[in-house]
C-alpha cells in the first residue's frame, strides 16, 4: 500500500485480507539437511546433492596425511557462533521517484554498491539499467548490510511507477531487526595439529552455515573464511569444507569481516589449546608460526609486505602478556591474544575490482574529484581530498568530492572488503598524475623552465632549479584560454594487480593483505559472570597511516563491535520468530561499556597502496572476540566453545567447574 | 494516534484536573520513559494524558530536608536524587540506585513517582526505597493526604495500593541518628548503561558505636512479582556485631535472601541465573562487612 500518510496506509492495510496456509518450518540447518527435509526455497538452483544446500565450498592444500603423521598433538573442537545484526543507526530506507513523462526512475538508496544495485534493480524491474539513476545520500551505517538489493526496494520503485508520485519506505527499528540481513550463524568443526617443535602442521575444517531462507552475498563468506584457515600463520596442509544451508530463519548477509570473526575465533581458540597441550607459551607458538614478508601461502596469497610478527610482538609487549596472573577471589583477570589476516587491497570477486576517477581543476584553482567510489561513513571523502591536497598543494577547502550519483560518476564495484582508500586512492593518484603532466607542460612553457623538477605547494607550481613559480589557478586559466585550449581534466581507471582464484580457490585475490593482533585484558566477576573488558591493545599493519583520526575511529568502532560479538550481542529466536527486536533486549553495547583502547599503527609501506597504505576497516573487529574468549578462558581456567560469553553462560560454566571439583557448597542449594 | 494532553502548572490545577478525569480512561506521566515504549508498542489505550511535568510545586518536584526527614517529591528525577549531597551521605543505597538507573539521558526525566507507580519488580529506585522502608505520601484529587509504608505499597506486577484519584506526592525518608555501616545497591545486568536489572539487591544496615547492628533493611528486585523485602535475612543479622560475619553467617544470610524469591525465566536470564547471581552477590556484600 502506498498512501499520503502512514496512518492512511495502515488503515488501507486493514482492508487487505490474506489467507496463510501454515506449514512447519525448519529452523536448524542440521534438520534441513536430513533426507526427508522439505525443500525450503522453491526457487533454489538445486545444484548440490541436497535441495537445501545453497552453496558449497571445498578447498585443500598440502599433504594432509603426512602433516597428520608429523603431529605430536592434535586438538579438535566444534564451535557455535551466534546470529548478530549490524544495528545501523539509520534504518533501511529508499525513496523512489518515477517520471512518467520520460520513463526514468530516480532512486535515493542507502546502498554500498550503487552500480551493482542499479543492475539488480533493472533486472527486478525489467528496465534498462541506464534509465535508473541512483543517488546514494548520507548513510547512517552500512557495515556490509547494504551489499544486496532487498525486496522492499523494487516494491517501493513499483509503487512509484504505478502512481507516478515519489514513494518512500523507511523501516521502523523493529522492522530493521526483523527483516534486515544478519551475520551468518555457523558451526565450525576444527581439527588442528602441531609438530614437536611447535610448528602448525594441518587444519581440517567443516562448517555448517545457516543461510536463512534466501541467498545473498552472505552465502559466499567461506571465500574469506578459508583464507584464515589456509593462510593465517604458516600451515603445511589444510582441508576445508563449508556448506550454506537453507532454513526458515531470516537470511544471512554480509557483515564487516565477512566470516572472518567466526573463523578467527575458532582458529585462535584452538591455537591456545594446542600451546597448552605441548607446554609452549601462547605467545611463543604464535610468533614461531607468524606469517612473513615475501611468503606465498598454500592458497596462493602473496604477502609483498607483512606486519604479522610486528603486530604480535607489539601487543604481547604492551599488554604485559607473558607476566599475566589470573589470581584468586571474586574478580579474576586474564589477558588473551589473537591475530588476523584479511584482504587489504580489495578482493577480486567481481569481473572488475577497479575504480574510475575524473579530476578537474577550475580556473579559480579549486579541484573537483568525481570518484566512482562512495562514502558510507568511513571517511573516504576526507582521505581522497587529503590525497588531492597533498599532490596539488592546495588546502582541503578548495577540494570537492562528487561521489553520490550514478549518472555522473564512473564505475566502481562499491564499498566492501576494506577497499575504498586503497582502490579509490590509487585511482585518484593515477588521475592526478595525468592531470599534472598537462599542468606541468603549460606551467613550464609559461615560466620558460624545464618540466622535470616542478613541485606543487601553497597554490603555486614551483620550478626548483630556476626558483620561479606560477599560480596554479593562472596555469589552468592559460590552459583553458590560450591555444591549444585544453581542459584541466583527467580520467583514470585503476584495477588492482589481484587475480581471480581458480576453481580450487587458489590465487592472489587481493592487491595486498592486512594483518593485526590484539591482546585484551578482561576482569571476570565470578559472582555474576559479568565480563568487564579493561584494556584492548590493537596493533595493525595499515601499510601507512593516511588520516590518524579516521583510523582511530575505525579501530574504536570495530573493537566495540567485536566486544559486543564476544560478550553481549545475540538475536534470540523461537521457531524463526525473533524475540528481541529492540535495543532493550538486544544488548548492543553503549558508550559506558567502551574499554581502554590502545592503538599502535604498524607501517609496512606496501608499494601497491596509495603512499603505501592498506585497507584497514574490517580488521579491528576480526580478532576481538577470539582474544576476549582466550582471556576469559585463561582467567577462569575454563573452556568456552560458544559466543557470546553472556553472564549466564559464564556463571553456568563456573558452577559446573565447582561441581566437578566437589566444591559447590556455595551453589548447591540452588536447583536448576 | 490521537492523545489529549492536559498540563497543569499548580497543584490545585493538578488536583482539579485529576478530579475531573475520574471515571474516564486516562494516564498520568511526567518523564514518560515507560509510557513512550508502551505507546510505540501497542498504541494508546487511553485518550487523555495528564502531564505532571509542568507542575511547579516544590514539594512535588524537588527534594526538601528538615531535622526529621528527607522529602523527595514524586516528580523528582533520578538525576536530582543522584546529585543530592544529603542523600549521598545518609542513604547511599538510594543514591547508587539512581546512578545506575538506565542512562544519563533517561535519568534527566525519569521520576521517583514513575518508578514507584510502574510497580515493576525490576525498579531500581523502588528497590532501594524498599530497603530504606520509605513512606509514600499519596495526595488525592480531594486534597487529602495519606501515608502508605512502602512494604504495603506494591500489591502485584504493575499493581499498587493507590486509588485512581491519587498520586505519589512525596516519598519520606526518616532520618536516623545511626550512621549506616553498609548501604549499597548492586545491579546485575549485561551492559553498564541502558540496562534493566536482571536482578538487584539493596541493603541499608546501621550499627551502634560498638558495631552491633541495630537496624537493617534488605530488598531484592526482579526476583518475584514485586520487589521483596527480605525480613528473614534482616532478622538474622539484627543484633549481630560486624566481626561476627564469618563465611558461614554470610552463606546463611544469602540463603535467607533468596528464600522468599521466585524469579522467572525470560529473555534476559533464566530463573536459575537470577537465584544463583543473587545468592553470590548477597554473600559477597556481607563478606565485605
Amino acid at each position: 500500500v502506498a498512501a499520503e500518510t502512514p496512518e492512511l496506509a495502515r488503515e488501507a492495510l486493514k482492508h487487505i485480507k490474506v489467507t496463510y496456509k501454515q506449514l512447519d518450518g525448519v529452523y536448524d540447518p542440521g534438520e534441513a539437511l536430513k533426507p526427508d527435509a522439505p525443500q525450503i526455497n522453491a526457487l533454489a538452483a538445486n545444484k548440490f546433492e541436497h535441495v537445501n544446500i545453497a552453496e558449497k565450498f571445498h578447498y585443500a592444500h598440502g599433504d594432509l596425511f603426512a602433516a597428520k603423521e608429523k603431529s605430536v598433538a592434535v586438538v579438535s573442537r566444534k564451535f557455535t557462533l551466534p546470529r548478530v545484526t549490524h544495528a545501523c543507526m539509520a534504518t533501511s530506507n529508499i525513496t523512489a521517484c518515477y517520471d512518467k513523462t520520460d520513463g526514468k526512475l530516480l532512486l535515493y538508496s542507502s546502498t554500498q554498491v550503487p552500480f551493482l544495485y542499479q543492475r539488480d534493480m533493472a533486472h527486478a524491474l525489467k528496465m534498462n539499467p541506464s534509465d535508473i539513476r541512483i543517488i546514494q545520500p548520507i548513510i547512517g551505517g552500512g557495515f556490509g548490510s547494504k551489499l544486496d538489493m532487498y525486496p522492499f526496494e523494487p516494491i517501493c520503485a513499483l509503487l512509484s511507477m504505478k502512481t507516478g508520485r515519489p514513494v518512500q519506505m523507511l523501516y521502523t527499528r523493529e522492522e530493521e531487526f526483523l527483516a534486515s540481513p544478519t551475520r551468518q550463524p555457523m558451526e565450525i568443526e576444527l581439527t588442528a595439529g602441531v609438530d614437536k617443535d611447535g610448528n602448525f602442521t594441518f587444519r581440517e575444517v567443516n562448517i555448517l552455515k545457516d543461510n536463512g531462507a534466501y541467498t545473498s552475498w552472505g552465502a559466499t563468506t567461506p571465500f574469506v573464511i578459508m583464507q584464515a584457515f589456509s593462510s593465517l600463520y604458516k600451515v603445511e596442509a589444510c582441508c576445508f569444507d563449508a556448506v550454506a544451508v537453507y532454513t526458515n530463519n531470516v537470511f544471512a548477509g554480509s557483515f564487516r569481516g565477512y566470516g572472518n570473526p567466526q573463523a578467527t575465533f575458532a582458529l585462535e581458540r584452538v591455537i591456545d589449546l594446542l600451546a597448552d597441550k605441548i607446554g609452549m607459551h601462547k605467545d611463543q607458538i604464535r610468533l614461531l608460526n607468524a606469517n612473513e614478508k615475501g611468503e606465498t601461502t598454500g592458497q596462493g596469497l602473496f604477502f609483498e609486505t607483512c606486519g604479522h610478527r610486528q603486530c604480535l610482538e607489539t601487543v604481547i609487549e604492551k599488554s604485559g602478556f607473558a607476566a599475566q596472573q589470573s589470581g584468586e577471589g571474586r574478580y579474576r583477570r586474564g589477558i588473551g591474544l589473537a591475530s588476523m589476516l584479511h584482504v587489504g587491497g580489495g578482493a577480486k570477486i567481481y569481473r572488475s575490482d577497479g575504480c574510475g576517477t575524473t579530476v578537474k581543476i577550475d580556473p579559480y584553482g579549486f579541484c573537483t574529484i568525481i570518484s566512482g567510489s562512495n562514502e558510507i561513513g568511513q571517511g573516504s571523502e576526507t582521505v581522497l581530498a587529503m590525497i588531492a591536497a597533498e599532490e596539488l598543494g592546495i588546502p582541503l577547502d578548495r577540494i570537492k568530492v562528487i561521489n553520490t550519483d550514478t549518472d555522473v560518476k564512473p564505475w566502481d564495484v562499491g564499498v566492501h572488503a576494506s577497499r575504498t582508500s586503497f582502490v579509490a586512492g590509487n585511482s585518484l593518484l593515477g588521475a592526478i598524475r595525468i592531470l599534472k603532466e598537462k599542468l606541468n607542460k603549460k606551467a613550464a612553457e609559461l615560466m620558460a623552465v624545464s618540466e622535470d623538477d616542478l613541485e606543487y605547494d601553497n597554490y603555486q607550481i614551483f620550478s626548483r632549479s630556476s626558483g620561479k613559480s606560477i599560480d596554479l589557478a593562472k596555469t589552468v586559466r592559460e590552459m583553458h584560454f590560450t591555444p591549444p585550449n585544453e581542459l584541466a581534466v583527467a580520467n583514470y581507471f585503476y584495477e588492482p594487480s589481484s587475480q581471480f582464484q581458480d576453481s580450487g580457490f587458489k590465487g592472489n585475490v587481493s592487491g595486498t593483505y592486512a594483518f593485526a593482533a590484539q591482546a585484551i585484558e578482561v576482569e571476570v566477576d565470578t559472582a555474576t559472570g559479568n565480563i568487564q573488558v579493561l584494556h584492548v591493545h590493537v596493533a595493525q599493519d595499515v601499510g601507512k597511516v593516511l588520516n590518524p583520526l579516521l583510523l582511530d575511529g575505525q579501530i574504536h568502532g570495530g573493537v566495540l563491535q567485536g566486544v559486543g560479538y564476544a560478550i553481549s550481542e545475540e538475536m534470540i529466536f523461537d521457531k524463526g520468530r525473533l524475540l528481541n527486536p529492540n535495543f532493550h533486549n538486544y544488548k548492543l553495547l553503549t558508550a559506558a561499556d567502551v574499554p581502554e583502547i590502545h592503538f599502535y599503527a604498524v607501517e609496512t609501506h606496501d608499494q601497491q597502496g596509495p603512499y603505501g597504505a592498506k585497507g584497514v576497516a574490517e580488521a579491528p573487529l576480526i580478532p576481538t572476540a577470539a582474544a576476549i574468549a582466550n582471556a576469559v578462558c585463561r582467567a577462569l581456567d575454563l573452556e568456552f566453545i560458544e559466543l557470546p560469553l553472556t553472564p549466564e553462560r559464564v556463571l553456568k560454566a563456573l558452577y559446573e567447574q565447582k561441581m566437578k571439583a566437589g566444591n559447590a557448597s556455595v551453589a548447591q542449594n540452588i536447583e536448576e | 494516534m490521537k492523545l489529549e494532553i492536559i498540563s497543569p502548572v499548580t497543584t490545585p490545577e493538578l488536583l482539579s484536573a485529576l478530579g475531573e478525569l475520574q471515571g474516564q480512561s486516562f494516564r498520568m506521566a511526567a518523564g514518560c520513559t515507560d509510557l513512550l515504549p508502551e505507546l510505540r508498542k501497542i498504541g494508546s489505550t487511553f485518550p487523555v494524558l495528564l502531564n505532571l511535568a509542568s507542575v511547579t510545586d516544590e514539594n512535588f518536584s524537588g527534594i526538601l530536608c528538615d531535622d526529621d526527614a528527607i522529602y523527595i517529591g514524586g516528580r523528582a528525577t533520578a538525576h536530582q536524587i543522584m546529585c543530592h549531597v544529603e542523600i549521598q551521605k545518609k542513604f547511599p543505597v538510594l543514591s547508587e540506585s539512581a546512578t545506575q538507573l538506565a542512562s544519563t539521558q533517561i535519568r534527566q526525566v525519569a521520576t521517583v513517582g514513575g518508578n514507584l507507580c510502574t510497580a515493576s519488580p525490576s525498579g531500581d529506585i523502588s528497590c532501594a526505597l524498599m530497603a530504606l522502608e520509605a513512606e509514600i505520601e499519596l495526595l488525592s484529587a480531594a486534597g487529602t493526604k495519606r501515608v502508605v509504608p512502602i512494604r504495603s505499597f506494591f500489591t502485584g506486577v504493575r499493581r499498587t495500593a493507590m486509588q485512581p484519584d491519587e498520586l505519589v506526592y512525596r516519598v519520606i525518608l526518616k532520618r536516623s541518628r545511626l550512621q549506616p555501616a553498609l548501604s549499597t545497591f548492586v545491579k546485575v545486568g549485561t551492559r553498564r548503561s541502558m540496562e534493566c536489572s536482571v536482578v538487584s539487591l539493596s541493603a541499608h544496615i546501621a550499627t551502634d558505636a560498638n558495631g552491633v547492628i541495630l537496624s537493617s533493611g534488605i530488598a531484592v528486585g526482579a526476583s518475584a512479582p514485586t520487589i521483596v523485602f527480605c525480613s528473614a535475612a534482616s532478622d538474622i543479622i539484627s543484633g549481630k556485631a560486624l566481626e561476627e560475619f564469618t563465611p558461614e553467617l554470610c552463606a546463611k544470610v544469602a540463603t535467607a535472601i533468596i528464600e522468599p524469591t521466585a524469579p522467572i525465566t525470560d529473555l534476559r536470564a533464566s530463573a536459575w541465573y537470577r537465584k544463583q547471581a543473587l545468592y553470590n552477590i548477597s554473600e559477597a556484600v556481607f563478606a565485605d562487612l
